[in-house]
């Protein structure tokens, strides 16, 4: 398996897409930092840096990484039918199981650098402008994790790009539909409070993830309209466990099933 | 044990209703090239796809190294070197890095192998070209490369040298035939040029419409081409008559005013000139005609020639 994902590292030489992608996960805080006045002017470090890790948390995360991780899938997914090397991987032999679950891999370390390069960017301004990052480390591996369950929340889409197989256009539409709704349901009342449980707010990705890292954020000196917020679903906080047995639970159904949807495809 | 390197036993793959390979064995000995030969279409690489697991067989059986391919895939095809179809290769690296992320695959750990695989296709290594930039030429002798990196006892060569210029055609020509004469590897390769299979093979396998026609050696296949005399005279149906009267040929065909064939070998060339000439008949030509493997190919598939 390590072998593999060395390989598949290898294979990124001179992908503009995948750099491309990981270079978007410093826009956003770039283009908050330069363009939003409220994210030029802070109290304290403290606050400089929740304000900062939080366009990462809703937006870069939600918006960006989501879709990202689909396209690259995508990409790397059918690169060896497009390529024609499936065939040499075959006879080597390497098992397409075993090749899917690289490039998924390679995907996973993928979302926690997105997360890890977003979070040093907003660590780089708060830097710059002079203030203490107090409480950053923490809100960086909170990012790290929400990196991770966006990577899981992606997987039934990358199943379904899987099973389409090649057709690329139907795969962006299924993406951008998928990334939208997970946005929607994510900031969703409906969504976000229910109990933890056998529901769509603990099953889908977008409530899962914006219940468990809204707890990391500190609103005591936000808007009336934040703490209001804060008050009505701080019951409904899923616990990191809870939240990682979920991604871990999906991880295994949607693995399983992307890898033995991609034994099927011929080479 | 048998020493076939590879035996296949009723190999059937259908498509539907359609037949790519019907009921096909093949016996490909140890240390020897096998040429299989067969037009475009014939079901060449679909034999081929099935001995290496690509495509799994509608029914029959596969034996590779006198094991059953079907669960012996981890033991048997790293042994193995393969070529099918067109080059398939990563488009943005260069053909070592190509190389590279293969031998990483098979822990081919030296940088050797790549040096050496590259070496005997006449491609640089450490070239900064890509793939995509490659000439067709190029891309086939890389994935040649590929084949014979990792030092396998079989070759399995689908139509190799697709794309090469003459030069490069006669290089891997070579190379493949000193792959087996010195090294003892053992060869099975597809084509549908006739020539480069009678240059090349010890053993040919004629497959047409996805049936193996005939599986010999080809000292076997040559001795089965058949040979005539061919005469061009003033008079065909007298010296065809002279030859069954005073030597008493009986295989004769006239094929015009002027000429005939004899297909009876036995009649001595220069005993028949001298009754010509003696009857008052002027001969132009007498010469002995050999089959080709062309003609020998047409007749066990009844149709036209191949390339």
């Amino acid at each position: 398996m390590l072998k593999l994902l060395r390989c598949e590292f290898a294979k990124l030489k001179r992908k503009p897409l995948f750099f491309a992608a990981a270079a978007i996960s410093a826009l956003i805080p770039l283009g908050c930092a330069l363009f939003l006045p409220e994210m030029q002017e802070f109290s304290s470090g403290a606050e400089a840096v929740d304000r900062l890790m939080s366009t990462l948390f809703q937006l870069s995360a939600y918006l960006l990484l989501m879709p990202a991780v689909v396209v690259l899938a995508s990409n790397l997914l059918f690169e060896e039918q497009d390529n024609d090397t499936l065939k040499n991987l075959m006879t080597v032999p390497v098992s397409k199981p075993a090749l899917a679950l690289a490039k998924m891999t390679l995907l996973f370390l993928f979302s926690v650098a997105f997360m890890a390069v977003g979070g040093l960017v907003n660590l780089a301004i708060v830097l710059a402008s002079g203030l203490e990052p107090v409480g950053f480390w923490k809100l960086f591996f909170v990012g790290i994790g929400q990196g991770i369950m966006m990577w899981a929340g992606a997987l039934p889409c990358v199943l379904l790009v899987v099973l389409l197989n090649r057709s690329y256009i139907i795969s962006v539409i299924i993406t951008f539909f998928y990334t939208a709704v997970n946005y929607i349901f994510g900031t969703n009342d409906y969504f976000i409070m229910q109990p933890f449980g056998f529901n769509a707010g603990t099953l889908l990705p977008g409530p899962l993830t914006f219940r468990w890292f809204f707890q990391y954020l500190d609103t005591s000196s936000s808007s009336a309209q934040m703490t209001e917020l804060m008050e009505r679903i701080s019951p409904y906080f899923v616990t990191t466990p809870q939240a990682f047995l979920v991604v871990i639970l999906e991880s295994a159904v949607f693995l399983t099933l992307i890898a033995l949807v991609y034994k099927r495809q011929s080479c | 044990m048998s020493d076939y390197v590879i035996e296949t036993r009723g190999l059937t793959k259908t498509y539907g209703e359609q037949h790519s390979v019907s009921n096909l064995s093949i016996h490909v000995r140890k240390g020897r090239i096998y040429g299989l030969l067969g037009r475009n279409g014939a079901g060449k690489t679909t034999t081929m796809r099935m001995l290496l697991g690509l495509t799994a067989p509608s029914s029959g059986d596969v034996k590779i190294f006198g094991k059953p391919l079907r669960g012996n895939e981890k033991n048997i095809l790293p042994r193995i070197g393969s070529l099918i179809e067109a080059p398939g290769f990563y488009p943005n690296l260069t053909g070592t890095e190509n190389l590279q992320i293969f031998a990483d695959l098979r822990g081919l750990k030296s940088p050797k192998y790549i040096k050496s695989a590259l070496e005997v296709v006449n491609l640089p290594y450490r070239d900064k070209k890509l793939f995509s930039q490659y000439s067709l030429g190029m891309k086939q002798r890389l994935a040649i490369a590929l084949a014979v990196m990792h030092n396998p006892e079989l070759l399995i060569l689908d139509e190799p040298i697709n794309g090469l210029d003459p030069i490069g055609i006669a290089e891997v020509r070579d190379f493949i035939r000193e792959l087996c004469d010195a090294t003892g590897k053992t060869i099975l390769i597809s084509s549908h040029i006739l020539s480069e299979i009678s240059l090349l093979a010890d053993d040919i396998g004629i497959i047409d419409h996805g049936v193996l026609l005939e599986e010999e050696s080809l000292e076997e296949l040559e001795a089965k081409n058949g040979k005539y005399l061919r005469f061009t005279v003033s008079n065909a149906a007298l010296a065809a008559n002279l030859l069954q009267s005073k030597l008493g040929i009986q295989n004769i065909e006239v094929d015009s005013a002027n000429e005939l064939t004899v297909r009876d070998l036995q009649l001595d060339t220069g005993a028949a000139v001298r009754l010509f000439v003696d009857a008052g008949l002027s001969v132009s030509d007498a010469h002995l005609y050999e089959d080709t493997l062309e003609d020998y190919f047409k007749q066990v598939t009844g149709g036209e020639g191949i390339a």
